[in-house]
């Protein structure tokens, strides 16, 4: 393989499929980046097998040549030194070569560095996809998706299924489900001209789902979005990011959801989420983080008490319909769904004192938190 | 590398073969057997063959998934082995974390155990649960020297395979093939010496094995300046190198061949020895040769005791003979 290319397009290559480098990892190929010249352009993946990331540098872009192959060919590259190595390159081009026994040149300037490959044959293969499987959500639909859902997963890895996000699609609905068996996110996301197309116990691993976010930050556009062979791809025009995904069966969280609620709350997101982050002060170093909610007919009364620290009492205006409750519950939780929410005012429902509550923004409901309240004396 | 590189284990290649033929390969092995049987090579090959894309039943070596799995580079085959004395329980939880994901298409995942009986009683557990709950089609080898030191639940959910050690003709090629020259290859076999353990060449070798001949002519006479041996140079390097087992399987296998020239059925492979051999069997009887054989034995067994001494116990054994003490050693304390 033999090319030149433009040294900022690659800078910004490079640093972008960097992200799934690990040098932690116990595949010694991985620590490297497989590079692929062919007609289109250069192909940049970096992977630490459970997230891959692939950057195409397309031949010419916006009538600027960028990449000029001059053999094809394919290498896998030390990732670390190279990733540092083309930021600190002197020329404006880098010429690129590498010969049989994979070894690398690469020149820029008056710089010549020689570098040792890897057989490209030992890099992991991606799944081949099939087109017919692909839908298209916005990107800003994506990352809103992940936020409002990915803070929910299991931690512990003992949990299994649960440390990832099911997504599912259905009659043109995209729906993704995240619990840690103690609070769950559900986001639902239209998702139009889908046809047949539909998604079955699907569930992203939730380190993946933060990754996806951070790669496509600040795209404005669509992705495409296609499973296949136990991975799910991700897509713009450059970028495209695969993850494994989780084995198992996720459980029907359906069931766990209230339908209807005996105790309706309605009120103002920001002040119920620094009431709640105030009384969490008190209650932060306890074992659970216990708060306490009092509803009676105009406000909520959110008191807080520890042992060793002191307590807290204070007084919410909320419009409360219903029944007159007393609940207690984690703050962490709370201020986690709360701090997703985007809409001004909220909606919170609630069946009793120990079942579960749903806290919803009051102007849509194709976001749902619930919270499973806590047993006190 | 495929089956055929390992020609002195094919018994349990035609069974591996034969599970994969008939495809009924079980979730879990036990492959055991002593040192040098190739069992964690041809884990590996096994483990290729089960996932080879051309699907034979020798692994062909050249699909990308052979070269992945060959390399160390495959993501669904994973070799843990002990970090340090034991394999801990992080190595569990990574292999845990590493085959919570759904596998390729048509993959069967390996993981493999080597030194499995190198393990707390906790950590056989936690992979006790993990062999027992498979999500998708997994296959876990585990490797050993010692079947019985593995624990009880965790091989009641294995198939056992043998690995037979190969005959000490076999050995001595091996031998051969590390380096040492005949005869002392022929010697070396019938050691429990193993290639990595050795650090010596074949001259170095045969000096002192000729060092124990001279020593066991000695030992049998009970001249008292056997005692006087120990402190010659030759005899310290060993003791500081802790390789006194090595002397004593020197001189038990000098004092068999002793002992079967008396009766004209002396070794041909030694036949570099065969006049020091005839001369010390015409000045022996065969009845020293076996008490001084009992207790070269005896000495054996107690050097593998690490809160024993090995000079004292060295020095001992030369005194017992000298005085033609009973064979009994309980008596001195030692049982």
């Amino acid at each position: 393989m033999k090319i030149r290319i433009a040294k900022s397009v690659l800078v910004e290559a490079v640093a972008q499929v960097s992200k799934a480098v690990s040098q932690k990892t116990t595949i010694p190929v991985l620590t490297g980046m497989k590079a692929i010249a062919d007609q289109e352009g250069l192909l940049l993946t970096g992977s630490n097998s459970d997230i891959t990331i692939q950057v195409r540098i397309p031949h010419v872009k916006e009538d600027q040549e960028q990449v000029f192959v001059e053999q094809t060919g394919s290498v896998v590259i030390p990732g670390k030194i190279f990733g540092e190595m083309v930021r600190k390159l002197p020329g404006e081009y880098v010429e690129w070569e590498v010969n049989e026994r994979y070894q690398i040149t690469i020149q820029s300037g008056s710089t010549e560095f020689q570098l040792h490959g890897f057989n490209p044959d030992e890099y992991p293969r991606l799944p081949r996809l099939s087109a017919d499987q692909v839908f298209s959500i916005p990107a800003d639909e994506l990352r809103s998706l992940i936020r409002q859902t990915g803070f929910s997963v299991a931690t512990n890895e003992a949990r299994g299924v649960l440390t990832g996000v099911l997504w599912q699609l259905e009659n043109g609905v995209l729906t993704c489900v995240a619990t840690d068996s103690h609070r769950l996110s559900r986001r639902l996301i239209p998702t139009p001209n889908t046809g047949q197309l539909s998604l079955d116990n699907v569930i992203l691993p939730g380190k993946s789902m933060s990754e996806l976010a951070k790669t496509f930050a600040d795209d404005e556009d669509s992705v495409e979005i296609v499973v296949a062979d136990h991975q799910l791809l991700v897509k713009n025009e450059h970028i495209e990011f695969y993850s494994r995904l989780l084995d198992g069966t996720y459980p029907d969280t359906n069931r766990v959801i209230p339908q209807c609620g005996d105790t309706e709350l309605i009120t103002s997101t920001r002040e119920l989420l620094q009431s709640v982050e105030r009384a969490s002060l008190i209650s932060r170093d306890g074992r659970d983080n216990v708060i306490k909610w009092t509803m009676s007919d105009d406000t909520v009364e959110v008191t807080s008490v520890s042992q060793d620290v002191g307590s807290v009492t204070e007084e919410v205006k909320a419009r409360v319909k219903g029944n007159a409750l007393g609940i207690s519950f984690n703050a962490r939780y709370m201020i986690e769904a709360l701090r997703s929410i985007e809409s001004d005012e909220i909606r919170i429902q609630f069946t009793g004192t120990m079942t579960p509550f749903i806290i919803q923004p009051a102007d849509r409901d194709d976001t749902l938190h619930l919270i499973v309240p806590i047993r006190t004396r | 590398m495929s089956f055929q590189s390992y020609k002195d284990q094919k018994r349990v290649i035609e069974f591996l073969q034969t599970a994969i033929r008939q495809d009924r390969v079980a979730h879990g092995y036990l492959f055991y057997g002593p040192k040098g049987t190739y069992k964690r090579e041809i884990a590996l090959e096994f483990a290729k063959a089960i996932n080879c894309e051309k699907s034979q039943l020798d692994p062909c070596d050249e699909c990308p998934t052979c070269k992945q799995i060959e390399s160390g580079n495959h993501p669904d085959v994973l070799v843990i082995e002990p970090d340090g004395n034991m394999i801990k329980m992080e190595q569990i939880k990574q292999l845990q974390h590493r085959f919570r994901y759904q596998s390729a298409q048509g993959m069967t995942r390996v993981v493999i155990l080597d030194s499995a009986d190198q393990m707390r009683i906790e950590t056989a557990n936690t992979l006790l649960k993990f062999l027992e709950e498979p999500t998708s089609p997994m296959l876990a080898i585990l490797i050993t020297e010692q079947e019985k030191s593995i624990v009880q639940t965790v091989r009641s959910r294995c198939q056992s395979v043998r690995f037979v050690e190969p005959t000490w003709l076999e050995q001595a090629k091996m031998w051969q093939a590390h380096g040492i020259q005949p005869p002392m290859n022929y010697v070396l076999a019938q050691c429990s010496q193993k290639f990595e353990q050795l650090e010596m060449d074949s001259e170095e070798l045969e000096r002192i094995f000729r060092h124990v001949i001279d020593w066991s002519q000695l030992l049998v006479n009970k001249q008292s300046t056997a005692i006087v041996t120990i402190q010659e140079p030759w005899f310290q390097e060993l003791i500081q190198k802790k390789q006194v087992t090595l002397i004593l399987d020197f001189l038990m296998i000098w004092l068999r061949y002793v002992s079967r020239s008396a009766i004209g059925m002396a070794d041909e492979n030694m036949a570099g020895f065969a006049e020091q051999g005839s001369s010390q069997a015409k000045r022996t009887t065969q009845s020293a040769c076996a008490k001084l054989i009992e207790q070269v034995m005896i000495t054996r067994k107690l050097v593998a005791r690490p809160e024993l001494s090995n000079q004292s116990l060295i020095e001992q054994f030369v005194i017992r003979i000298q005085k033609d003490a009973p064979s009994d050693w309980t008596k001195l304390g030692y049982n």
